[in-house]
């Protein structure tokens, strides 16, 4: 198995990948629960 | 002793003492997991005092009937206060701590993935605390309401309540960004070989919370939002004059709510996964089913959240549904005491501080666990609900819960981190008078909730003076006695005797293959297969 190293670009690019993906996910949890309650509201 | 030669050292003697920034700059622009993991340790023993310095002025007001030493508005700002510090101030930054210290050298990285994200998950926290400590010195004091916020009383607070909900946001942000920096290094840089079924527990444990972390804390960050906008926006979220509905902030509230309890305890158990096989010189049992049973207990957490709110009045459906699936989380936690046991069985058992923090923590969090049960049943909530029942049980899931169990892991890798041992004579004296002070603080207040004692008051009627006063004693043992904690950890890195490289006989993993005290930057040349499967025979 190759070596990992911490400055491999190809692992690089996944640790940002996932990092925006989680961080898109946690959004979307704010933001959902907001909306679920103002369409809660309306109704 | 393990012979912990391997071509790692040779590079750790050297790295140890290069590249290390000195002074002040070390710790504001840190970088190093080490570092951060220290900061966060320290910070999170600062609010562990300053939280315990509230609950002991609640207990001294409750020593006897009557108002002794302060008024009911700063009485309830007190239990408020002691929650948020406890809770999002102490307990969490403790275990971003220890996942911040352990989890690179855990898993065979070099680091955190995201260390600059790391400095400022970290840093966010001193000035959220600053913000919510000052509301203790604005008009109309600080937020009284609980930690929970329940709208309409935690809107109509005064200058504290924008303080507050900014605080939250600062607080679960760090949250966040801490979490996702624990999945992204778990999934991204782990060592080559370390599979996922061969981490530690501790990193499995810390994974789900990573996970929870990020579902949820966004959920309470939503519900402070509309909090705001219903107090300066002209929102009714909440408020039933405009057609909005406080019971819709309880279930968005309990869904953060209940995970955020999984989220405190689920650490515990990975360091109790690796302490009692440690100390029973036993690989743990049932390895992969302590990792579903985590698994199991998170997912369960998310479909449980109303049963924080019975008594609010619900269909029988959702009574019915909400008792069950919380009593279905006894079955996971279940098969994770039975583990623990099994692991024990006819183990060759030591019983130094870590052990019997470990120990205590089985025991006790149990008892904490079966109340949890009492509570789950629908008729029986209606009558303990509010009651010192409920304060008695989350404090034995909390404090000989979490808090042990922070420490063990304190006792337990200290020799790894300053190269040093701690005094075990001065380390069991903590443990006997921490365990001996937390049940006579918290046993009395079973009998104080079911005799009908309600929480959150400053005065009570006569018929709980006694089991009142004995509650207050063991507050202040165990308070205390937490000084002697600090004396015995500061002792240990100004002068203790030196560790060897594996202080535990009966320890296994990555973490003990490193030299002690661990080298500054760990695992820049990978691990050997070799060393990841020594290290996995859990």
């Amino acid at each position: 198995m190759a070596p990992a190293s911490p400055n491999d670009p190809e692992r690089a690019r996944k640790v940002r990948r996932s990092a925006i993906a989680l961080g898109l996910v946690a959004l979307a949890f704010y933001l959902s629960f907001i909306l679920m309650s103002v369409t809660g509201y309306r109704s | 002793m393990a012979n912990t030669n391997h071509a790692h050292d040779t590079h750790a003697a050297h790295d140890d003492h290069a590249h290390k920034p000195h002074g002040w700059r070390r710790w504001v622009y840190a970088t190093n997991h080490k570092d951060i993991g220290t900061m966060y340790l320290i910070f999170a023993c600062v609010m562990f005092f300053m939280g315990g310095a509230m609950a002991l002025v609640i207990r001294a007001e409750l020593f006897q009937p009557g108002l002794q030493f302060v008024d009911p508005a700063f009485f309830n700002s007190m239990t408020t206060m002691h929650a948020l510090l406890m809770i999002f101030g102490a307990v969490m930054p403790a275990w971003t701590g220890l996942a911040n210290w352990m989890i690179p050298m855990q898993v065979g990285a070099p680091d955190m993935a995201l260390p600059r994200l790391n400095n400022f998950s970290f840093w966010i926290l001193p000035f959220a605390f600053t913000l919510l400590l000052l509301t203790l010195f604005v008009p109309g004091g600080a937020p009284a309401g609980g930690w929970t916020l329940y709208p309409p009383l935690s809107v109509q607070a005064g200058d504290s309540f924008p303080m507050t909900i900014f605080a939250i946001h600062l607080m679960g942000a760090s949250s966040i960004l801490g979490a996702i920096n624990v999945v992204v290094t778990i999934m991204n840089m782990r060592a080559p070989g370390m599979g996922l079924l061969r981490m530690p527990l501790f990193c499995w444990t810390w994974l789900i919370t990573a996970y929870l972390l990020i579902a949820v804390m966004p959920v309470l960050a939503g519900a402070v939002t509309m909090l705001l906008t219903d107090h300066f926006f002209g929102t009714s979220f909440f408020s039933a004059a405009g057609g909005g509905d406080p019971v819709m902030f309880q279930h968005i509230f309990w869904f953060f709510g209940h995970p955020e309890v999984y989220i405190l305890i689920l650490p515990a158990f990975g360091i109790v996964s690796e302490i009692i096989p440690t100390f029973s010189r036993k690989p743990l049992f049932g390895y992969e089913s302590m990792v579903y049973a985590s698994a199991s207990i998170a997912f369960l957490s998310f479909i449980v959240w109303a049963h924080h709110m019975f008594t609010v009045g619900m269909p029988l459906a959702g009574q019915l549904f909400f008792m069950l699936s919380t009593m279905m989380i006894a079955v996971p936690t279940g098969v994770k005491v039975f583990n623990w046991c099994a692991t024990m069985w006819k183990g060759s058992l030591t019983f130094e501080t870590p052990m019997l923090f470990a120990l205590s923590f089985l025991f006790l969090f149990t008892i904490g666990g079966f109340s949890g049960l009492m509570l789950a049943i629908v008729p029986a909530d209606f009558q303990y609900h509010d009651s010192y029942f409920v304060v008695a049980h989350f404090h034995y899931v909390l404090v000989p819960g979490a808090v042990f169990a922070i420490m063990a892991g304190v006792y337990y890798w200290l020799p790894k981190w300053c190269g040093r041992m701690y005094n075990e004579t001065l380390g069991k004296w903590h443990f006997w008078l921490s365990t001996i002070g937390v049940n006579i603080l918290f046993f009395p207040q079973h009998f104080l909730g079911l005799a009908g004692m309600p929480r959150r008051i400053p005065d009570y009627s006569t018929q709980f003076a006694d089991w009142n006063m004995v509650s207050s004693i063991g507050a202040f043992i165990f308070g205390f006695s937490q000084l002697l904690f600090v004396y015995v950890i500061w002792n240990a890195v100004r002068s203790g005797e030196k560790a060897p490289a594996r202080p535990w006989e009966g320890a296994h993993g990555l973490d003990w293959e490193l030299p002690t005290p661990a080298p500054y930057h760990s695992w820049e040349t990978p691990p050997s297969p070799q060393l990841i499967a020594r290290g996995a025979e859990h």
